[in-house]
This record gives C-alpha cells, structure tokens and sequence, in this order.
C-alpha cells in the first residue's frame, strides 16, 4: 500500500473518529437539553396548575363560604335586596368575584350581582329551571364548571345554600348559590403575568396550533361544563430562549470546532504530503522511471528536507550511473542489432555471389535474387524490373514474398513526362542513382504508392539500379515492414548487390553473346573450310585463266611457226614453183621447233593446272621453280620484268604437292610483278634456293624490287580478302592461299619488306 | 636478207624469230623488201631515218610496245600503212587505233586469206 494511501486512510480514520465523537456529544447535548425542557416544562405545568387554582379559589372559597349561613337562607325566602346589598356585594371584591347569582329551589333567580362593569345581562344560568339545578347537585353540593360566553370563558362556583350549623351539608338545599369570574382578557394578562406564559383560551373551535420548536414549552388546562364535558383548554406556552441561546452557541461552536479540527487535519495532511509524500512519491517514481523518462524530473524534486535532499543527490548518481549503463546497454543492443542485420545481408550477398557464379539464365537469376532477398534478408517483397524500350515502361520480370496484387496495382514508365515515369522506379532508371525511403506512411511524394503499400505493410521500401554497361536496363526494389530500416550500411550493401546482379546480367549476356558468337564462328569456319577448298580451286582456275592469256601469246607465236609455215608450203607446191632444198630444211626446222615449243608450254600448262591425284610426294623445289617461271618469263619480260634464278645445285628434295607449290609460287610471282609495275615500268624478281643444313630446311627466297610492304600492313599480309590493290585489281586472296598452302608443308613464313625498295618472301620447307 | 618486189618496202616488227622468219618469206613472195627488226625501239630509230611503205607491227613486245612505235610514228609518216599483229584473242589498247586510215590488223597465227587480203590492199 502507498504511503499515500496510508496517510488517506489514516486521516479518513481520524476524521470519521472525529465526526462521530462531534456527533455523539451534540447527540449527548440535544439529550441533556430536551430533558432540561421536559424538566422544565413539568416544573411550568406544576406551578400554573398551583396559580390557577389560586386564581379559582376566590370563587370556590366564596360559594363555599356563603351557602351555610341562616341569613343566606332567610334571603332566599325573603328575597330582602338590602340585606343583598349589604352582603353580597362587598365580597365580589374581597373574594376577587366578578359574579354572583343566588337561585331558590324553584329556579327563580333571587339575586344577581356583577362587578363588571357593561355586562349586566350574563345569564349563564337563565336557563337553569329546577330540573336543571337538582340534577346539576344531585351528585354534590358543590359544582365547579366552566361556560362559555360572549364575554369570556366563565369559571363558575356554586353550591346548595344550607342552614349556618349544617356545615356538613346534610340537610336539603334551600337554595342555589353561584359565583363566577369571566376569564377576559385583562383575566389573562394578569394570569401571564404571574405564570410568564403566553395564554390563550382555545374554545375548540379552531384547531389550535402552537408555535413548533422544541424550546418553547407548554401546558394546557382543560375547562369543563357541568357535565364534565371538555368545553375547551386554557393554554399555555413560553419558549425557552436562554435554552435556544445556549443550544445555538453550542452548535455554533460545535460547527466552529469541527471546522477548525478539519482545517487542521488539512494543514497536518498538506504539511504532511508537501514534506514527506509529495517527494518520497516523486522519488519513487523517478526511480521508478528514471531509466526510461525525463531525467529532468529530478529538478522538480525541490525540497528543502535534509532527507530529501540526500535522496535527491543519491538519486541523481545513481540515475546518472544507470542512464550510462542504459546508454551502453542501447548501444551494444543497437551494434548487436546492427551486426546482426549486415550479417544477414552479408549472407544474402554471399549467397547471391554463389547463384551468380552457378547460374546461366538471367530469369533463373532473378527469381532466385528475389526469393533469397525475401527468405534470407528478411524483407517483406522484393521485385526486379527491366525496362521495354519498346513501351518506355519497366516490366516487372521476378517477384517473391507478400506481393498480393501489388505489382499489378503499379505501373511504371521512364518517361519523366507523364505520371507514371515519376515514381521512384522511373527515377532510379532516368539517373541510374539509387532511392530510399523509410517511412512510406509520412512521406509525401509516395502519396500515390501509399494506400496499396500500407495495405500489404509496406512501410519502408528502397530501390537500385541494374545497369548492363553504363545503361540503366532494369531495377531492383525492396520493401520492409518496418519504419526506418534501410540504414546506410545496408543501402551500401544493397548497392553493391545491384552491382554484382548488373555484373552477371552483363555476364550472362556476354556468354550468350559468345556462346552465340562460337555457334556462328563455327559455323563460318565450317563454310570457310568448304569455300576455302573452292576457292583454292577458284583461284587456281583464276591463275590458270591468268596464265591462258599469256600462254596463249606464247602459243601463238609457235603456231605461226607451224600453221603458217605449213600454209605457206602448202601454197609454195600449189604453184608448182621448185623450192629450194635449203629453203625447205630452213621451213621445216622452223615448223619443227615451232611445234617443239608448243608441246612445252602445253606440258607445263598441264602440270600445273592438272588435279594432283598423288598428293604429297617427293618433289624437286628446283625443277617446280623452273616449270612454273617458264610458263611465265616471256609473258613477264614483255611487261619489262626480268627473272633471275639463283638456284642452289643438289637442293635436297621435300615433301609436298607439286601443283599447290606451283601455284603458291605463281601467286607470290604475280605479287612481285603487281609490286613492281606499281612502282615503276621495269624490275627484276630473284628466285633463290638454299639448304640450311643446320635446320635441315630448303629455303626459297622471292625477292623483288617493287614498292615494298608498309609496316603496318605486315601483319595482314596473310589474311583473307586484305588487299592494298585498286578494286578490280586483285581479291585478296592471293597471299592468304599462299599461306595456307605453304602452312600445308609446314613450312615457315617470313616477310621483309622495305618501302620503295621491294620485299622478300623467304620460306623454309623442312626436308 | 632483203627481197626486192617492186618498189614497195616493208618493216616487219617482232620480238619473236618464228613470226619473224615466217613473215620475211611470205612477204617476199608476195614481191615486198622486207627489213626486220627484232624490238620496239629499232623500229622507231629505223623509221625515223627512213621511209617505208608498210609496217608489221608487233603490239607486245619488251619495253617499246607496238602502241607506243605506232604512236610516235603515225605522224611522221601519214602515207605509211600500218599492220597490228597480235596472239591475244582482244587488246584493249587497240580500241583507238582500229579503224584508223592506213592500219589493219591480223591476229596470230595468221589466217592466210586474210592476210592475202590485206597484203592485196597494200599493193
């Protein structure tokens, strides 16, 4: 129970204590004062009783007196008026009467006196015959009665009158004595005097009501006629002012004591929670609180109690040293909370690494980004979109967690022109940056996300872009159910996800690029290998078609040796002229080495073109030079080009195809003459065999004194279709065959070339 | 060895000793001197100094072609009669010269009745 509570019920203790105490005695007080005034009222009642006899006893004394005296009987026979006189009337006043009536027996009224002065015609007792006064003393001789008149109530004595001896009354009337006082109101004033009461005489007609107090006190006297039938009561009543007075002072003060006793009780309880709850209560509760509430309190524990003061100051170190403790408590917690939190990102990251490293579709990629963002990370949603060139719109194309519609609620452009290109999403793309937001509800630019985001409990929600290159192609968006949960770390490591999931989007692409590139390298190699061989065979034609053209020349001068040497015969034996036997000889031998070169230039022009059905044999590299240039040398000096032979006697033989090796020779031999001609009209190309011993290789040098190779053409020498030729002037071809041909033999290719000054092909044939 | 024919006189022009020897005995026959010479640049030294009728020009020929004889000579001479000989089916270098006054041209090997053809027109 709280020390406030104590005192409450303490102080409720003492002051029911009080009340009742308060009570009780007034209760005591009212008891004592009604006594005293029952007391008083019986005393009151006592004494009138005492005064009004004394009052009434003129009249009883009076017709007591006068009723046993001869003389009195001797008037009632004799009627004398001035006996009356002499002795009736002087007792009115010594018995204090105001009336007095004598009767004789037979009802008539013998003598009548009043003292009052206007009522002279009060006959109370005219009515009285002598049934009425033998039956009004038929019980006594004496008859004391009250009537009612228009003057007053009337107190009536009377009695029988009788002889002076017969005190007793023994012998029978001899007449009717009345007397009576008229209770008036100078009666009552004088009776009030005596009694100090208030007097009334209530006639019953009225229903009387006293004054209603419980000091006033009152007695009532009942008045009754000669039947003994209660006719009315003198009343009487007096209050009891001194009493009133005491018993108002005595609640006055009661009142004042009660009232100062509370008032004290309030300071005794005020003092009481100022001194000693009020700050022990704050105490506690800054305790109590401390930890958690303002530590501000402590200032409105102003006291000036030593014991409070003390309290205070412990409090406050004790505050201070639990606020510290707090503080390092929420910190660690806060670390704790936070290594916890990166760890689990940490996790996500390591394991989003894996997926990258493992998978090979970049669907496959993204859902899986997405169930472990969910799963392993914590977060309520996550989606990754990618941008539809096409549409401007960002396609949602993975999803995991509480999604719920969500995602068919929103749509997305990167059109900053129209709402839909505003959102976060559609920024995130535009600036390639990344975007937070850790309160959704109170944010005010997420007011068209809002509603649907809060529904699904979406209250924090982040967003990075996926870049393929330095193009923004999609976006990764997560959302978290709790306010403020993206902290710096965490967006940094978000960020480095979307770097590494942009990376094996780029990665990925890369290998289906490859992978497609491979397919089609393969491809292409395929048909290059078939249009290789074709076009081997193509440009051996084309050689060969090269080739006819001189060969035809060449061929044609012999065939005038023999056709038109022959015709020229044929027409010489037409006309029957003798030819001389030298002539003749002179024509045949012409025809006959005319015919003799013919079969030469067709024998080499055979070998050259023929399909080689032997393949790789043993062949002389001297001999191939010899019948390949001179299917060529006329054709070449007349183009001014002269060729040289340097050939090395005894050359080993090598292995390889005579005709390919014909061919290869025929095209770097047309190479040097295009090389020459373009620099100018004439040169020379040198042909030069060697044996290099050493590496056992027969080395062929083709020198000429053409343009020469720029440098930076050196090493395209040998690709296909590279040409510095005019269009039309050569494929580009040439020089790739020759190389393969020559790779055919495995043989090695060296190239020196100086501008201006010519080039030299040097190939080594291993023997 | 020259023939004398009249007084018409020919140079034959050629790189090769066959169509050389050939042309010197038919021309002969058909009663032309004939004079030879075995390159380009000797036919223009010889028909610069000296006038004759009727060439036989080869076109190929080492440095000093027939195009290049024909052209340096043609105005020299305008009465002489000019015949291209060739062994290659089109020349393309001809394209300017064929149909000019005073040339004719023959491939090789020659086709006899042309060439009587021609030999007639140039008597």
């Amino acid at each position: 129970m709280s020390i406030i509570k104590k005192f409450l019920f303490l102080f409720s203790l003492i002051f029911i204590c009080v009340f009742g105490i308060t009570l009780y005695i007034h209760h005591l007080h009212i008891k004592a004062m009604i006594n005293f005034i029952r007391q008083e009222e019986k005393q009151t009642q006592e004494s009138f009783a005492l005064n009004l006899e004394f009052f009434t006893k003129g009249i009883k004394t009076l017709a007591y007196d006068y009723t046993y005296w001869d003389e009195m009987v001797e008037f009632v026979k004799n009627k004398d008026q001035e006996w009356a006189k002499e002795n009736l009337i002087p007792p009115l006043n010594t018995y204090n009467v105001d009336f007095i009536w004598v009767y004789g027996l037979s009802g008539d009224l013998v003598y009548f006196v009043s003292r009052k002065e206007g009522v002279k015609d009060i006959l109370p007792l005219s009515n009285l015959n002598k049934e009425n006064l033998e039956k009004l003393f038929s019980q006594s001789h004496f008859k004391n009665y009250y009537l009612r008149t228009k003057y007053g109530m009337l107190a009536i004595s009377s009695a029988t009158i009788h002889p002076t001896f017969d005190s007793q009354r023994k012998t029978p009337a001899c007449g009717y004595f009345f007397a009576a006082k008229l209770w008036d109101q100078s009666y009552l004033d004088n009776l009030k005097k005596i009694t100090r009461l208030s007097l009334v005489i209530d006639y019953l007609d009225t229903q009387f009501v006293l004054p209603s107090s419980i000091f006033i006190i009152s007695v009532n006297y009942p008045l009754k006629d000669q039947n003994e039938k209660t006719i009315g009561f003198l009343r009487g009543w007096k209050e009891l002012e001194y009493v009133r007075a005491l018993d108002e002072q005595i609640h006055i003060q009661t009142f004042f004591s009660a009232i100062f006793f509370i008032f004290l009780l309030f300071i005794i309880g005020l003092s009481i929670h100022f001194w000693v709850t009020k700050p022990l209560v704050l105490s506690t509760k800054i305790i109590k609180t401390g930890n958690t509430g303002n530590p501000e309190q402590l200032n409105s524990l102003n006291t000036n109690t030593k014991e409070f003061l003390l309290l205070r100051e412990n409090i406050k170190e004790s505050f201070n040293k639990s606020k510290m403790l707090k503080e390092e408590l929420k910190i660690r917690k806060e670390a704790e909370e936070k290594i916890k939190k990166l760890n689990r990102l940490f996790y996500l990251l390591s394991q989003i690494n894996q997926l990258i490293v493992h998978v090979d579709k970049a669907d496959k990629l993204f859902m899986d980004v997405c169930r472990l963002a969910v799963e392993e990370a914590g977060y309520r949603m996550c989606w990754i979109g990618l941008v539809d060139k096409a549409t401007k719109t960002v396609k949602p194309v993975a999803w995991w967690g509480y999604v719920d519609g969500y995602l068919d609620t929103i749509d997305i452009s990167v059109d900053s022109q129209i709402p839909e290109g505003k959102g976060p999403s559609g920024e995130i793309i535009r600036s390639g940056k990344y975007f937070v937001c850790n309160d959704i509800e109170n944010a005010s630019y997420m007011q068209p996300w809002r509603k649907e985001a809060l529904k699904r409990n979406y209250r924090a929600t982040a967003g990075f872009p996926l870049r393929l290159g330095m193009e923004v192609i999609g976006v990764l968006r997560v959302y978290a159910s709790e306010v403020d949960f993206f902290t710096e770390e965490e967006i940094k490591l978000l960020n480095e996800l979307a770097g590494d999931i942009s990376f094996a989007i780029e990665y990925l692409k890369k290998e289906e690029e490859k992978k497609k590139k491979e397919e089609e390298l393969k491809n292409a190699y395929e048909k290059l290998k078939n249009l290789q061989a074709q076009l081997i065979q193509a440009a051996k034609l084309a050689s060969l078609g090269q080739l006819s053209a001189g060969v035809a020349h060449e061929i044609n001068n012999p065939l005038v040796g023999v056709l038109n040497n022959v015709q020229l015969l044929k027409m010489m034996l037409e006309e029957k002229k003798e030819i001389p036997p030298d002539e003749l000889k002179e024509i045949l031998v012409s025809i006959e080495e005319s015919g003799l070169r013919c079969k030469k230039i067709v024998q080499n022009m055979l070998s050259f073109s023929h399909a080689s059905i032997a393949g790789f044999e043993q062949v002389s590299l001297n001999s191939i030079i010899e019948n390949t240039v001179s299917l060529i040398e006329n054709e070449y000096n007349l183009q001014n080009v002269l060729i040289e032979r340097k050939l090395k006697a005894e050359l080993p033989l090598i292995l390889g195809d005579r005709q390919l090796l014909q061919q290869a020779l025929l095209d770097l031999l047309n190479n040097s003459l295009w090389a020459i001609k373009k620099k100018e009209t004439s040169g020379t190309i040198t042909l030069t065999t060697d044996y290099d011993a050493e590496n056992k290789m027969a080395v062929l040098l083709v020198s000429d004194t053409g343009i020469g190779i720029p440098k930076e053409n050196l090493g395209h020498l040998f690709e296909p279709f590279f040409t510095t030729k005019e269009v039309g002037e050569g494929t580009g071809l040439g020089l790739a065959i020759v190389y393969d041909i020559f790779k055919r033999h495995r043989a090695t290719i060296e190239v020196e070339s100086q501008v201006n000054l010519g080039t030299t092909f040097k190939i080594k044939f291993p023997v | 060895m020259t023939v004398q024919k009249g007084n018409k006189e020919v140079l034959v022009v050629d790189d090769d000793l066959i169509v050389r020897d050939f042309l010197t005995r038919f021309l002969s026959k058909q009663g032309f001197v004939v004079k030879l010479v075995m390159s380009g640049q000797a036919a223009i030294e010889v028909l610069k100094e000296k006038n004759f009728d009727i060439v036989f020009l080869d076109i190929r020929m080492p440095f000093v072609d027939g195009i290049t004889v024909y052209n340096q000579i043609k105005n020299k001479n305008p009465q002489l009669k000019f015949v291209l000989m060739s062994g290659y089916a089109v020349e393309d270098s001809l394209k300017d010269i064929l149909g000019q006054k005073n040339v004719f041209y023959i491939k090789k090997p020659f086709d006899i009745e042309e060439l009587e053809e021609i030999i007639k027109q140039l008597k």
